[in-house]
């Protein structure tokens, strides 16, 4: 596993992000994420009302789940890519009809920016 | 003023507020161009305003070719938009300019592009109840969701298998009210794809996106996904040679397509759309199948449309005779 994307990732969800600011983008949806890593092991963000969390995925159900390689996550963490142009270049893709997974992606992104 | 732009006013109203659930204060951007009728526009705008949204109109240069990207300006003003209705000949929803609109800058998108008065007044788009058949779509998706094989079958000889446990639908059927989602004018269809390598059977085809109504049906032999065989006339010999050299093109991409929108007719056009929208019709996309939630790419996405359709989930049918049977 890529360690150093991993911690990257629960540095940034769990001390960047309050759960103040992801109900203010996700309004009182629960949401959970998985990050498959392309040559990587897989990771999930769930936000929940206790807080957010960032683990390694178990066998929970995700209400969006991505795949990309590393520099890809690190590129659209650090705000250097969007979510539509990964996804245009074919370097971000989902699991099931990407319709269903933008409209979380593009909360989630808000999120990200707001606390990075 | 003419009773036209009457009733374009009513549909104009349902685009706004039932199919993008404009509210009060948020921005509206018409994307209009040398084609798009004035009284269509003027429809739209007079309805933005009444939903008491600011509205903004932009001509678009026309391009030599359908999915070119919006120019600069057009781009620009996507990105600030609330909800975005285009109206231009051309649709943009592939467009990466588009895709910024709605997934980073978090917009609602209605495509309308290729209307004309007449085809805004046909009953496909005037007189459908959207909320309703928007409905009867999710409620479609979850015995969908819940099954494991699919069965296409037709009076013309249509038989074909699909396992789709695990995989999940989607409503194009013409609301838009989150961030990031859009709708189709005409409505509307359930899309999704098979499990990989899963459907296997014959199709035998009624219509062809860019062909139009076919004079000798085609019929696709599938196994494990793939297109194998094309039987028929002149039309299945002009369907091989646009395969030759495309990657991927013979791949059953979209194993929906189904149509539920009641009042749709067969209308003969030759991009078929009216025809794939059709309740009790169905379509297949050949080739492209990221947009669908499976893993190949290629340059085409050809839409091929059998009507009269049986659709059936694990036995039992979900649609038969152009009704709907939950």
């Amino acid at each position: 596993m890529d360690q150093a994307l991993a911690e990257q990732a629960k540095s940034f969800f769990e001390k960047a992000v309050t759960l103040e600011t992801a109900r203010a983008h996700l309004g009182n949806k629960n949401l959970t994420v998985l990050f498959k890593v392309l040559n990587g092991r897989p990771f999930t963000v769930k936000i929940r009302d206790g807080g957010i969390r960032c683990e390694e995925a178990g066998g929970d159900e995700a209400d969006l789940q991505l795949e990309a390689d590393e520099e890809t996550y690190r590129a659209l963490f650090r705000g250097r890519l969007s979510p539509a142009q990964a996804f245009h270049r074919r370097i971000l893709r989902f699991e099931g009809i990407p319709y269903i997974g933008f409209p979380w992606l593009t909360r989630l992104m808000k999120l990200i920016q707001s606390g990075g | 003023m003419s009773y036209r732009s009457v009733e374009l006013t009513g549909i104009a109203k349902t685009v706004v507020e039932t199919c993008a659930g404009m509210r009060a204060g948020e921005t509206l951007l018409l994307i209009a161009d040398l084609f798009t009728d004035p009284d269509v526009i003027q429809a739209m705008a007079t309805a933005g305003r009444a939903a008491s949204g600011k509205v903004n109109i932009i001509f678009r240069h026309v391009p030599s070719r359908p999915h070119a990207l919006p120019e600069e300006p057009v781009a620009m003003a996507m990105k600030g938009a609330d909800v975005i209705v285009d109206l231009s000949r051309y649709d943009i929803v592939h467009t990466l300019p588009m895709r910024e609109a709605l997934f980073d800058f978090g917009a609602r998108a209605v495509n309308m592009t290729g209307h004309t008065i007449e085809t805004l007044l046909a009953p496909n788009v005037a007189e459908i109840d959207y909320e309703a058949v928007y409905a009867k779509a999710c409620q479609m998706i979850k015995t969908i969701e819940r099954g494991k094989v699919l069965r296409y079958s037709s009076p013309n000889g249509t038989n074909l298998t699909a396992e789709i446990g695990g995989r999940k639908w989607y409503p194009l059927a013409g609301i838009a009210h989150q961030p990031g989602t859009f709708a189709v004018i005409p409505i509307g269809e359930i899309i999704g794809s098979a499990v990989p390598g899963t459907p296997n059977g014959k199709v035998v085809l009624d219509f062809l996106a860019l062909f139009g109504k076919l004079h000798t049906p085609i019929v696709l032999h599938v196994e494990k996904g793939w297109v194998t065989k094309v039987e028929g006339g002149e039309e299945a010999e002009k369907l091989r040679k646009m395969w030759e050299g495309v990657e991927n093109a013979n791949y059953v991409g979209e194993l929906g397509g189904i149509g539920i929108n009641p009042k749709a007719r067969l209308t003969g056009r030759i991009d078929a759309i009216e025809e794939q929208m059709k309740l009790g019709s169905v379509h297949i996309g050949l080739g492209d199948s990221l947009t669908y939630g499976d893993r190949v790419s290629s340059k085409m996405h050809l839409n091929a449309t059998f009507i009269n359709a049986t659709v059936e989930i694990d036995g039992k049918a979900i649609i038969a005779e152009n009704r709907i049977l939950i």
